[in-house]
């Protein structure tokens, strides 16, 4: 069965604590440990991503597997897929916004509907 | 005063805020065995006190738990603070708080951050983890700063279940399945699997994820880092401290 989750991958944010303060200044977001939020029915974690690399991220075709940060979005309570794309769009539109030069990218199984 | 000084100040300031961190832990943990020994002998009485007290002692734990996540915020924001006044070298770090003093031998050491009565609770709430959810044999194990002890207040906890091949990408299939095939998600996934050896709590999905808050991140409030490893991968790093 296919799931509701959903990660952005996001390039562009040098340091992971303007990240934190962005993630946890945003409405209805709920900081629940340094990098790990509630928000929209989801359980949500920010980490670095292990792949990181500046040259792939910019010159291959799958470069958002090396952007620097992954925010991973799981839903916890029943959420349907229409509000999953919805907090998913709304999330990246914010982030887009955040700084000149942000990358993002969603990957879910939903993601053609983003 | 000049900027170094400040800075020094604060380095001061943020080994208090640990300390006072590590207390707290200690005293949550002290709490949490008195309910449950106040629980256990008071349990079948008809007396309505007994119960009073032990939401009393449930107030009070939560009480230390948001303590221990502003002393958590609070180490960050002097750090973020510290690092905008100068250059890294001026700031000198104090060393992690160890509640265990550290003897050198990672398999049998008690965690950093943990009590050794705490961690064995942890320990018995990550084995239930495991066998809840079905998850393969494997070695259970802690990694990463707490075994190594350079662990800050806010650091993950990082579990590990270290398993062979075959059961590695019998679990990888499992969670391939609910993948749909041509996703970028799909892609993200294969590419850890295949160059890290890993498949993290999130790839084990929402039940894995909701069970993990129930049992750990409820009782330990931390970020909570759970991979199945294939052993011989790139993140099957040492050392380890065994849990199972």
């Amino acid at each position: 069965m296919e799931s509701l989750e959903f990660v952005v991958m996001l390039d562009g944010v040098p340091e992971k604590a303007e990240l934190v303060d962005f993630l946890a200044s945003l409405p209805d977001w709920n900081q629940k440990a340094r990098e790990v939020f509630e928000a929209n029915g989801n359980h949500i974690e920010l980490s670095a991503n292990d792949r990181a690399d500046e040259v792939l991220a910019t010159e291959s075709e799958s470069g958002y597997l090396h952007y620097q940060w992954s925010i991973e979005s799981t839903p916890l309570s029943s959420v349907t897929e229409e509000q999953q794309v919805e907090f998913a769009r709304a999330l990246t539109a914010e982030l887009s916004r955040m700084r000149a030069g942000v990358r993002v990218e969603v990957l879910a199984n939903f993601e053609d509907l983003i | 005063m000049s900027i170094g000084d400040i800075i020094r100040v604060l380095a001061v300031a943020k080994q208090e805020v640990r300390t006072a961190y590590a207390s707290a832990d200690l005293a949550l943990t002290c709490l949490a065995n008195t309910r449950t020994h106040f629980d256990g002998a008071t349990t079948g009485t008809s007396d309505h006190a007994p119960v009073e007290i032990s939401e009393i002692l449930v107030v009070a734990q939560g009480n230390l738990e948001f303590a221990m996540r502003t002393a958590t915020l609070l180490e960050r924001k002097i750090e973020d603070f510290s690092n905008k006044l100068g250059p890294g070298e001026m700031f000198t770090d104090p060393p992690p708080i160890t509640i265990n003093a550290p003897h050198g031998d990672y398999r049998t050491e008690t965690p950093q951050g943990f009590t050794s009565r705490r961690f064995k609770e942890f320990a018995r709430r990550t084995r239930q983890l495991v066998k809840h959810f079905s998850l393969p044999d494997g070695e259970l194990v802690i990694q990463g700063s707490r075994v190594k002890r350079t662990a800050r207040t806010d650091s993950d906890i990082d579990i590990a279940l270290r398993v062979n091949d075959e059961k590695f990408f019998e679990t990888a299939e499992r969670v391939l399945d609910r993948t749909r095939p041509g996703t970028k998600l799909r892609q993200r996934r294969l590419d850890r699997i295949r160059h890290n050896g890993q498949i993290s709590s999130f790839d084990l999905g929402p039940e894995f994820i909701e069970l993990r808050q129930k049992l750990l991140e409820s009782e330990f409030p931390h970020k909570i880092q759970f991979s199945v490893l294939r052993i011989g991968g790139r993140l099957d790093t040492p050392p380890y401290r065994r849990i199972n």
